[in-house]
């Protein structure tokens, strides 16, 4: 009786040692941690990365805010792939009707996600820093693609008709993005409750850059 | 049919609220500059029923601040505009009245025109009717006569027939006689009572020293003339739970693309409110917007770098 005595703290929760594991201690990285665990394992998604846009301090010199810079906090950027399309545009949906062109015809499309807490400061000058800074992320998530090179490309027996088909629709996608046809840059943020601990829900929404029309969903 | 006003047209200040009063006025602006406003007139005894509101139209000040920029509108204290009113010499209130009086005729004769034109019409409808009926019964009656071997089905029709014209010609031996006289007898001596919605007809139109300064602004300004300028047409949002609905056209053929809210620069945005708009949002098939401008309500160079300095986001639920 007298050995047992020690009391044994549980193991911690497969969340707290997955952030304690990889040292995400700073705030924003541990949040993006339990989002990438989300992610990875509540949505199936895969190829996850992560980026920091990293706050500026502030500069005392510099007479009156300047609404051009980033803010002070660093923030947190998550990008992958998730199993099925999380967003399509009301016009590219329309043109995929009248093309024939199904969601799963489509290669993935990489996602970026920003992870926020409830609580944290977050301003307009935030969600601008961040959309500044996303194309730049995307060439590199894309340059981090090709490197690892882990997805299969699915160079099956696709009909010469259907490769047509996607060739245009991939120019017209190409096309729509510099013209922001088909909706402007886009995100989508994740919000986590950490509260008393936290309750383990994450709500994500979908943040565009600019006035695009809703889905008539 | 496109009536264009004299600008600037002016915009009635009247105890904190900018009204318009003219209905010319109201469709012009509504037309040319994408401005609904708010009827609010209503019936004294059934102030409940909003579905039949009318004239006067209220602006937002964000709306009345924008005409005043473009210079479309002017703002004008109706109580200092009314001042005239008392020293109106006793001539110029006859020839008001009288004038008033002579539209009134010109009113009910164009009525009474209008009501004998449709009466001929129909008369002249009904004969056409009564005699081709007649033409049918006697031909009917000539076939019957012709087949007699179906004597049960024929005799109904043919006193259905000479019924209903006599019927009509009961109601217009009726009906047409007398209205003539009495139309004839009234009409003249009556005319139609005028009240118009305006009073600058016996006022002189104010003039530009008399102009009240451009209205003062909340700080959502600058994010509704960014929308606007884009081609949205914008609303009070206090009905669907924000601060302006965004029309992509005339809200009477367009639904609503988004709820709007204004936050300033370095405003804190709450969390729990982005995901409460963005599920109101969501479930009324619309986006949720918000943004704001990057300088202050005066720091703009110009109102163009108002709009421009203005960065908005729009949100939707993900579904995951």
């Amino acid at each position: 009786m007298a050995n047992t005595q020690t009391t044994n703290r549980p193991n911690a929760s497969a969340l707290t040692s997955h952030i304690a594991d990889k040292g995400h201690e700073a705030p924003h990285l541990a949040a993006a941690a339990q989002v990438q665990h989300n992610l990875q394992y509540q949505h199936l998604w895969t190829s996850i990365v992560g980026y920091t846009i990293s706050g500026e301090a502030e500069n005392t010199n510099t007479s009156g805010q300047d609404p051009q810079r980033p803010p002070q906090t660093p923030i947190a950027l998550l990008s992958g792939y998730p199993p099925h399309r999380v967003y399509t545009h009301p016009d590219e949906q329309l043109y995929m009707l009248e093309n024939g062109i199904r969601e799963d015809d489509l290669e993935p499309e990489r996602m970026f996600v920003v992870p926020l807490v409830q609580g944290q400061s977050w301003t307009l000058r935030h969600m601008a820093a961040v959309f500044d800074r996303l194309r730049e992320f995307e060439l590199k998530v894309e340059e981090h693609d090709r490197s690892v090179d882990t997805r299969t490309k699915h160079e099956e027996e696709t009909d010469s008709d259907m490769a047509e088909k996607l060739a245009r629709y991939y120019k017209k996608k190409e096309q729509a993005r510099l013209t922001a046809e088909w909706g402007s840059q886009r995100l989508l943020i994740a919000m986590v409750d950490k509260g008393m601990g936290g309750d383990g829900t994450v709500a994500y929404y979908v943040l565009h850059e600019g006035e695009v029309k809703p889905r008539q969903n | 049919m496109d009536f264009q006003p004299d600008l600037p047209v002016p915009i009635s200040y009247v105890s904190g609220r900018y009204l318009l009063f003219s209905i010319d006025v109201v469709t012009y602006l509504r037309r040319e500059h994408h401005i609904c406003g708010v009827l609010i007139g209503t019936l004294p005894q059934i102030p409940q029923q909003n579905v039949f509101l009318g004239l006067p139209l209220e602006l937002m000040p964000e709306e009345a601040r924008l005409l005043v920029d473009k210079g479309v509108a002017c703002i004008v204290d109706e109580t200092k505009a009314h001042d005239g009113m008392n020293t109106l010499l006793e001539e110029d209130r006859r020839r008001y009245l009288r004038d008033l009086e002579s539209q009134g005729l010109h009113v009910s004769r164009i009525q009474t025109d209008r009501k004998e034109r449709l009466r001929e019409q129909t008369m002249k409808k009904l004969e056409e009717k009564g005699a081709k009926k007649k033409a049918n019964a006697s031909a009917a009656a000539a076939q019957t006569s012709a087949v007699p071997e179906d004597p049960t089905s024929t005799p109904p029709q043919s006193q259905k027939d000479a019924s209903t014209v006599n019927l009509f010609a009961a109601d217009e031996s009726q009906s047409s006689s007398p209205a003539i006289e009495v139309s004839k007898n009234t009409t003249p001596q009556a005319p139609v009572a005028i009240t118009p919605a305006t009073s600058y007809p016996p006022l002189p139109t104010p003039s530009p020293s008399s102009y009240l300064s451009a209205p003062t602004v909340p700080p959502s300004y600058p994010l509704f003339a960014h929308l606007h300028s884009k081609g949205y047409f914008l609303s009070p949002g206090l009905r669907f739970g924000c601060q302006y609905m965004a029309y992509p056209g005339d809200p009477l053929r367009f639904h609503s693309h988004f709820l709007v809210v204004s936050y300033e620069w370095d405003q804190n945005i709450d969390l729990m409110d982005l995901i409460v708009g963005g599920r109101l949002g969501t479930g009324v098939k619309k986006g949720f917007l918000i943004g704001g401008a990057q300088k202050g309500i005066d720091d703009v160079d110009s109102e163009a770098d108002r709009i421009d300095t203005v960065r908005a986001f729009s949100l939707e639920w993900a579904g995951m």
